[in-house]
């Protein structure tokens, strides 16, 4: 089963015309970014991806660059669900615009992605890291943590949880120095 | 809570993301949290992107249990530094280990263990002064080097096992060694006894040339700069700064970033031009020693005729300088011929000697001395194909701090006594005298 991956609302041009539209005009010099990549989740969604927004994904990446075959096998990741993958894609596609988003942009649409339940954000959190997508791992990590934090009551040094052994251990953390 | 082992696997790797500090916070919030913060899988990514450790080890070089423990006990040694400052310092010494280990291990068997908190402040105490933050981060790792007996083989091989290492023209040896604490001690009052200093000032001497040749670094604690004392020093305390003034950043701050003194400056300099090659191990024998003149262009000129390759570096002779009137370089020559000999017009001669040199000395860019003379230090090297170069070293006084020398030497193919062509101009081609921004 084919589906396209959710697309942003304020998106104002599919992403293929998109390509065009950046390029001159001479039709010869288009690159292979129009060259398209099959990608099958753990649940046997399969989506159909620029090769640029694969990318991305530096564990693809090998992937693609140790598959004998040159052509147009799907690409299955055994460990990311479709609803994960399908959120891991929303991110790679809005970041290899980056020449048409500003950073004030992209951050914003940053925080907005991370709008997401906890667990969601903890799977997404070892998706990009299976995948390979370093600036994701730090970006759920993030939204991820501000979840946790506020259960386990913030990050002040409390000792909620007496244990000599664990205060022994980390004394170190409040010195004098905050480097 | 109900995290199940997806939110596990997933703090594992949020707290990867969130840093030693906030892992170690957050230990003491549960059991769980205790557990996942202990994980040995963090703390050896931390240990090895903080201080490159890939093995649990102190940093004297002993084996620890673990990497958390490891970790721990860095941070507890060194909680009186800014911990950037002392990922500096470690990543400058472990440049220089790295590279004596591999080119000269004599040198690193040298180098002293770490001194402690206590040891420092005991030389702060009899000296009267306050060491910079970097140079006492430096001591912490190695107190210098210990150039006396045990580890040695022979009474010349040890003066010139100087870190930095130093030159040789006529009978002007220089080797220049790091002095641990103790010999900080005694050199300073000896020196600074002598000099007319003043009251309270902070210099003390941090390196010296093991050689009976008088040349010292003094670190001015006060404003975190290194000078080498000319030949002036012990009459009027005429002294050079080593290392460019602007790079200096104040050293008793505990605020600011990017701390930076003279001899953290000085030593990252050192490391960086032995790995990048611009100097270079010499070994003559079995004396091995740490050449300064440069290896490498711009600084080092090459040129070749008649498949003569003549290599020519000078560097600048600091203690032999009087600022009021004269500098002094000294400059290595080096020759060789390839395996296919020496080829003239498409003979190939399998020997050529040397007879004449012509050298042009130059001032800024006037010729202050043109010779034409016999031999190159009362030597006339025959040179063979692809053998070792012959080099030699020699000096000159300038009126500046700025010129060049070139020339050219006159071979004859085959011997001086068995001429077996006409004699041919084998070019010098020029190379600078200046005076150095990092002075060693």
């Amino acid at each position: 089963m084919l589906c396209q991956y959710p697309r942003d609302n304020n998106k104002i041009v599919p992403s293929s015309q998109k390509t065009s539209a950046r390029k001159s005009s001479d039709e010869k010099s288009m690159p292979s970014s129009s060259k398209k990549i099959t990608l099958r989740s753990s649940d046997g969604e399969t989506f159909e991806v620029e090769e640029a927004v694969a990318l991305e994904s530096k564990t693809i990446k090998l992937m693609i660059e140790e598959s004998s075959s040159s052509n147009q096998e799907a690409i299955t990741l055994p460990i990311v669900s479709g609803n994960i993958l399908a959120k891991v894609l929303q991110y790679c596609e809005k970041h290899i615009e980056d020449d048409r988003s500003t950073a004030k942009e992209l951050r914003s649409w940053d925080a907005d992605f991370v709008k997401l339940d906890k667990d969601t954000l903890f799977q997404l959190v070892l998706a990009a890291t299976y995948l390979g997508i370093e600036r994701l791992v730090g970006l759920a990590s993030e939204g991820a943590w501000s979840k946790v934090r506020p259960e386990i009551g913030g990050l002040g040094f409390r000792k909620k949880y007496e244990d000599q052994e664990v205060e022994m251990g980390y004394l170190w953390v409040s010195g004098s120095y905050t480097g | 809570m109900g995290l199940d082992s997806v939110g596990d696997l997933a703090l594992n790797i949020i707290l990867t993301k969130l840093g030693p500090k906030e892992t170690a916070k957050v230990s003491s919030v549960s059991k769980r949290f205790k557990d996942l913060a202990s994980e040995e899988s963090l703390w050896s990514l931390f240990c090895l992107r903080d201080l490159d450790l890939s093995a649990p080890l102190d940093h004297h070089g002993n084996p620890l249990p673990s990497f958390k423990a490891t970790y721990k006990l860095w941070r507890e040694a060194f909680c009186m530094y800014p911990w950037s400052l002392v990922k500096r310092v470690k990543s400058c010494w472990d440049r220089l280990n790295s590279w004596f280990t591999t080119n000269f291990p004599e040198v690193k068997a040298t180098l002293g263990r770490g001194a402690s908190e206590g040891e420092i402040q005991e030389l702060e105490r009899i000296l009267k002064v306050k060491l910079p933050l970097p140079t006492r981060l430096l001591y912490r790792f190695h107190d210098g080097q210990n150039l006396t007996g045990e580890n040695l083989n022979t009474d010349a091989a040890d003066c010139l096992l100087g870190l930095i290492g130093g030159y040789c023209f006529y009978d002007h040896l220089v080797n220049v060694y790091l002095l641990p604490l103790h010999e900080v001690i005694l050199e300073t009052r000896e020196i600074v006894r002598h000099l007319d200093l003043p009251n309270g000032s902070q210099f003390i001497v941090v390196a010296a040339s093991s050689s009976y040749i008088g040349k010292f670094f003094f670190l001015n604690c006060s404003d975190g700069q290194l000078y080498v004392g000319t030949q002036n020093l012990l009459t009027i305390g005429e002294m050079i700064p080593c290392v460019p003034q602007t790079l200096i950043s104040p050293v008793h701050d505990f605020n600011i970033d990017q701390q930076q003194d003279a001899m953290l400056l000085w030593l990252e300099e050192h490391g960086h031009r032995l790995h990048n090659g611009m100097i270079k191990l010499r070994d003559e024998g079995n004396i091995k020693s740490i050449s300064l003149f440069p290896e490498e262009s711009p600084l080092c000129s090459t040129a070749v005729t008649n498949g003569v390759k003549v290599r020519a570096s000078a560097i600048f002779v600091p203690e032999a300088v009087d600022l009021s009137r004269k500098y002094l370089f000294a400059y290595s020559i080096r020759m060789s011929l390839p395996p296919e000999g020496c080829i003239i017009n498409g003979m190939r001669f399998s020997s050529c000697q040397l007879h004449l040199r012509h050298w042009v000395i130059r001032a800024d860019d006037t010729v202050v001395s043109n010779v034409n003379s016999e031999a190159v230090i009362g030597k006339f090297p025959l040179l063979l194909p692809g053998e070792k170069e012959f080099v030699y070293e020699s000096c000159t006084p300038l009126r500046s701090p700025t010129g060049s020398v070139e020339g050219s030497f006159t071979f004859v193919p085959g011997r001086l006594t068995d001429p077996q062509g006409r004699p041919f101009e084998a070019e010098v081609a020029r190379f600078p005298l200046q005076l150095p921004d990092y002075i060693f």
